[in-house]
């Protein structure tokens, strides 16, 4: 029976993944481009996961990160002429080195004290980033070089692009699942439930918080690195509390803890005003409205809620 | 040291806003263990309330006490309506359902009454006062009196009377205040509705010195919580003391360091004090999950 259970989820994820792998061929244009930018919010939302989902340690300071990472990429190219892959690699490591320089003193923080030093760390991260002016060029940042090509590869418009991300979506997905079933992810886990008592047990709460929210900052840097890479500009509100507060109402509305909710959340959140065509002014209305829908009526997010209170379908979502 | 003073004078102004602030968040905190994020959308909607009826030609105290009673009303709206039913969930349900709430407001007034920074004209502003050698305007010193004076006076209310002494009750132990016969949805309803007067009170008094648009609540909000965070969650005292402190830092920072990363200051000394004391520097009191 267990047998059989594992074997449906295999099914969906491999049908999700043909669909995922085809959308290059499926759409084109303006749909593409919409969808290739919502694998970077997946991106975010796979590497909060790991602190916010696993951990249970609310951080708002995702997109500082994200910031962190698409500046120190954006800046080794344009202030010392580095080629992308190169400074893509610098940046991921730099983003690691501050997180967890940054988690050390976080990390003894519990509940909302640890929120809010994030949300202090965030804000501080925006202003230095839009107050440098001589080094980070104030409002924007232009003159990003494009990956070009890796080999035989080339990354050259959406298209090829998306495979970038799709690769990276798919190495998130392998690093949220490795996590989750093995010796630290079982011991964020007792954290979350219950931190007192995972520490009474002999699980080093404290190393082990670093441990997830040192490589959530890095995975946030390499998405942050890609987003320069693409874009070839970039701007403070990368790093902004507003921005921030997106990824985390992504996963929180997906549903933290699960990897099918770190990666439908953020779609969801991300194609829905896409597609209905709104301002971007009421992006943060509605997902304002979402989370709190979400808050109140379904507290695990929609992944979450579906397989806790649907055990038949929850067979069916990897 | 007239600059020092003139320093000093400045700090104490912002700093009693803060301490409004401050003590509306850390009263929620201690009633119902929510870092209530979305009394910044009440301090900015407070501020554009005053905005509208001064054009509309009511006189700008008048003004502040319609802000008062209709943030108070909106306060007691959202624990009925978002707080109330998330209550017995998870203990970061409540952050997150506040942190909707602010973000939902904020971009909701940046919609519906613009981008554009309003300017709320009274005369206080440029109604000039010199104490000693300090320079001061009447708006200044109305900010400062009515802050420390409103805050003070709070602090009693829960000191003395029923209703402050069943608050005070609740916040220490929910279960055993429940058994005794007090009525806690009462109480959430009195905090909530004291907590959103003292942030609209602290909107609407800093309105005219500063420019009134959407966004305006943000910094102050995240100050109020680094002030409750120094002084130690639901602590009240601590955050009238720390929102003192936190504006002359802030105001001897910007005057004598660097005024762009002023806001920098207040997030630094959090951060720094996380790193010594990871409750607060007097937060002895333990989460309850």
């Amino acid at each position: 029976m267990a047998k059989k259970v594992f074997s449906k989820k295999v099914l969906v994820a491999f049908i999700l993944f043909i669909f995922f792998a085809l959308v290059p061929f499926l759409f084109k244009g303006y749909y593409l481009t919409a969808l290739g930018m919502g694998l970077f919010y997946v991106l975010l939302g796979l590497s909060l996961n790991l602190v916010t989902g696993f951990a249970g340690s609310i951080s708002i300071c995702h997109g500082a990160f994200y910031g962190i990472g698409a500046y120190a990429c954006g800046l080794l190219i344009v202030k010392t002429g580095m080629t992308f892959w190169p400074a893509f690699v610098l940046g991921t490591v730099i983003t690691g080195i501050i997180s967890f320089l940054v988690g050390i003193p976080f990390v003894r923080t519990k509940g909302p004290y640890f929120a809010i030093g994030t949300l202090c760390f965030g804000a501080i991260v925006s202003l230095i980033i839009l107050n440098w002016v001589s080094l980070t060029g104030g409002i924007s940042l232009r003159g990003i070089t494009s990956p070009g090509g890796l080999g035989i590869v080339k990354f050259k418009g959406m298209t090829n692009y998306y495979y970038l991300l799709f690769a990276a979506v798919l190495l998130y997905i392998y690093i949220n699942h490795k996590l989750r079933n093995s010796r630290v992810g079982r011991a964020l886990i007792a954290i979350r439930e219950d931190e007192e008592l995972a520490e009474c047990t002999g699980v080093n709460t404290r190393w082990y918080k670093l441990l997830a929210f040192s490589v959530a900052g890095l995975l946030a840097g390499l998405a942050g690195g890609l987003y320069a890479g693409y874009m070839r500009a970039i701007d403070p509100g990368l790093a902004s509390i507003g921005h921030s507060f997106t990824i985390l109402a992504m996963l929180i509305v997906g549903g933290t803890g699960t990897i099918s909710g770190a990666i439908f959340g953020p779609l969801l959140l991300w194609l829905l005003p896409e597609f209905l065509m709104v301002a971007e002014d009421f992006r943060l209305i509605i997902y304002g409205v979402f989370l709190l829908l979400v808050i109140l009526f379904m507290p695990r997010g929609i992944a979450g809620q579906l397989k806790y209170s649907l055990p038949n379908i929850s067979k069916w979502i990897p | 040291m007239e600059e020092l003073l003139q320093q000093i004078s400045n700090g104490l102004v912002l700093g009693s806003t803060y301490a409004l602030l401050a003590f509306a968040v850390a009263l929620i905190f201690g009633v119902m263990y929510v870092p209530n994020f979305a009394l910044g959308a009440l301090y900015m909607l407070a501020a554009y309330v005053s905005f509208y009826f001064m054009e509309w030609g009511v006189h700008y105290l008048i003004t502040i006490l319609i802000g008062v009673v209709i943030m108070a009303i909106l306060a007691v709206i959202m624990e009925k309506l978002v707080f109330r039913p998330i209550e017995s969930g998870p203990h970061a349900a409540g952050f997150i359902a506040a942190l909707g709430l602010f973000v939902l407001l904020e971009n909701a007034a940046f919609l519906g009454l613009g981008a554009e920074y309003r300017i709320i004209r009274t005369s206080y502003v440029q109604m000039p006062l010199e104490i000693g050698p300090i320079k001061l305007t009447f708006q200044r010193l109305l900010v400062l009196m009515a802050g420390t004076g409103l805050s003070i006076g709070a602090y009693f209310f829960l000191l003395k009377s029923k209703i402050g002494k069943e608050i005070r009750a609740v916040s220490q132990n929910r279960e055993a205040a429940a058994l005794i016969g007090i009525d806690i949805h009462w109480v959430n309803y009195v905090a909530f509705a004291i907590s959103g007067i003292l942030a609209a009170a602290s909107g609407a008094l800093v309105g005219p010195l500063a420019l009134v648009n959407a966004s305006m609540g943000m910094m102050p909000i995240t100050k109020a919580f680094v002030v409750v965070v120094l002084g130690g969650m639901g602590s009240l005292p601590g955050a009238i003391a720390g929102g003192f402190i936190l504006g002359l830092v802030e105001s001897l920072g910007a005057g004598y360091l660097s005024s762009a990363y002023k806001d920098c200051f207040a997030f630094g000394v959090l951060v720094i004090v996380l790193m010594i004391r990871p409750t607060g520097l007097f937060g002895a009191k333990e989460l309850r999950e």
